[in-house]
């Protein structure tokens, strides 16, 4: 089974004393059998977007058959965002990832609705990611990952008129509280995508498929910050036929990079 | 695909539907089915229903699911605020075989510590029966350990946090279910076993809300032993609920 993990973390980080490292990450992702990352630079989630987006450009610019770059964008920390995503397109990445949950900004803030039409203008996919590290800045109600999903609907709106799809994943041990809204967002909005990753609730990933498709399901494991055996066994074992699981473990984000 | 050819003890079961969520797969048959699908030989069921108010009800329901398979076992369940009949029940199903303990009790959910007066009836007609307690995991754990050091106590949702606050106290094991927390540098699974021993982790996976792909998948990402996994995964649940194989 090819898989393309779209939620893989590298670098520096002041958190914990897990390993980061981009060789650790690499050696995680060997031994799941993980055959292409979307990788971040958690320079870019935790200090400064432009010098974490330079970090992950270098790091895949050397495994290139291995690894994908995925940019971010934090809305806070500039003025310019049209230049900041100008330089986005200039090396080249395809996706943007957003992480208000860690930097501890909501997604009503009217700097990242900027942002994402930016984003989406310049022909680059947006992907929000929800929750966060129980230690980090998510602890404050306002940005809980339930809180910042509540304001996914009014991203997907905001969207529309683009032919992007947006990118929805989870960062938090408690998936379970996902599947009753996936659900309705994914019939209401089909510019959305999800992270089927955190979706713990035996059977959940299935309802899913059954009510929106499996075409608009990725997967994600958060390495190296969660253990990447619990979303791949998932991946594995989900209830679905081959060709589904295809689609969800590789098929549909190299899609939406255009690789396929 | 099965992801893991050791057999295993689920501890963390629950079984009926539970307010907080969608869960798709809490009938009997489909329950069945996932213990096979994850080489379970055993499956642990304690009562959402229980939880959540109707504790004769959820019980009862229980005790008839348990029923379909001699490989489902099952706790009950004892809700504080209606102690004269959580004793009742803890005679009734306390004399069937298919019971093997009590839990998972939810002193956060009731707002109620277990070391509260409310309890203190309950354990000590728990421990008059032998039967081990599941409890969700508070900062009064370790105070009911101390008070009763015969009785055996399971902590469910532990970490290593709550291996360092707990480990001393030797009548308390840890089931590694972490719905709250999935993260590797909250968990350590690999300092756990260092720090507990690896005789006092217990496999549990709080399904059908969680998915036992997701647990088990902890275990086999951490570098832990074959013999240790099989302590955690089976042994140490026949040792801490020996009626499981009464």
């Amino acid at each position: 089974l090819e898989i393309v993990d779209c939620g893989v973390f590298f670098g520096p980080q002041s958190k914990g004393d897990l390993d980061t490292s981009i060789e650790k990450v690499l050696s995680i992702l060997d031994q799941g059998g993980i055959n292409r990352a979307l990788v971040t630079s958690l320079t870019g989630l935790f200090h400064s977007f432009e010098d974490g987006n330079e970090d992950t450009v270098r790091v895949c610019k050397d495994r290139p058959e291995r690894l994908i770059p995925l940019a971010t964008l934090n809305p806070r920390q500039t003025v310019d965002l049209h230049g900041a995503v100008e330089k986005i397109v200039d090396a080249d990445f395809k996706i943007v990832g957003f992480f208000p949950s860690y930097q501890a900004w909501s997604l009503r803030l009217h700097c990242f609705e900027k942002a994402v039409l930016e984003v989406a203008d310049a022909g680059l996919v947006p992907l929000l990611t929800l929750g966060g590290d129980p230690a980090g800045a998510s602890s404050q109600m306002e940005f809980d990952g339930s809180v910042q999903l509540t304001h996914v609907s009014r991203v997907a709106r905001l969207l529309g008129k683009f032919d992007s799809p947006i990118i929805v994943r989870w960062m938090e041990g408690a998936g379970y509280l996902l599947t009753a809204e996936y659900v309705a967002l994914g019939k209401d909005f089909s510019n959305l995508y999800f992270d089927m990753g955190n979706m713990v609730t035996i059977g959940s990933i299935e309802l899913l498929i059954d009510e929106i498709g499996e075409d608009r399901i990725v997967y994600g494991s958060n390495t190296p910050f969660q253990y990447l055996k619990s979303s791949l066994f998932m991946l594995q074992t989900i209830l679905i036929s081959e060709e589904q699981r295809k689609k969800i473990a590789s098929g549909n984000i190299l899609k939406i990079i255009g690789e396929k | 695909m099965m992801v893991t050819s050791q057999k295993k003890i689920d501890i963390h079961y629950h079984y009926g539907d539970i307010s907080c969520c969608i869960i798709p797969r809490t009938t009997v048959k489909a329950i069945i089915e996932d213990m096979n699908r994850f080489n379970y030989e055993y499956c642990i069921l304690s009562s959402a229903r229980s939880i959540e108010g109707d504790n004769v009800k959820g019980n009862k329901e229980v005790a008839e699911a348990l029923k379909a398979d001699p490989r489902l076992k099952g706790l009950v369940y004892l809700d504080p605020f209606h102690v004269e009949q959580s004793l009742k029940d803890l005679v009734k199903y306390g004399g069937d075989p298919a019971f093997v303990g009590v839990g998972e009790v939810r002193p956060d959910y009731h707002r109620l510590p277990l070391d509260s007066p409310r309890y203190e009836p309950l354990i000590e007609k728990a421990l008059d029966l032998d039967l081990p307690i599941l409890t969700h995991t508070d900062e009064s754990t370790g105070k009911v350990a101390r008070k009763y050091p015969s009785l055996k106590l399971v902590t469910a949702h532990a970490n290593i946090h709550i291996v360092r606050l707990y480990k001393d106290a030797l009548n308390i094991c840890f089931c590694t279910t972490a719905s709250s927390s999935a993260w590797v540098q909250d968990i350590h699974l690999e300092e756990m076993v260092e720090e507990a021993g690896a005789g006092r982790i217990l496999y549990g996976s709080d399904g059908p809300l969680h998915n036992p792909a997701w647990e088990i998948g902890k275990f086999e990402s951490a570098n832990l032993s074959e013999a240790d996994k099989r302590l955690i995964y089976y042994e140490n649940a026949i040792k801490t609920f020996p009626r499981i194989k009464q």
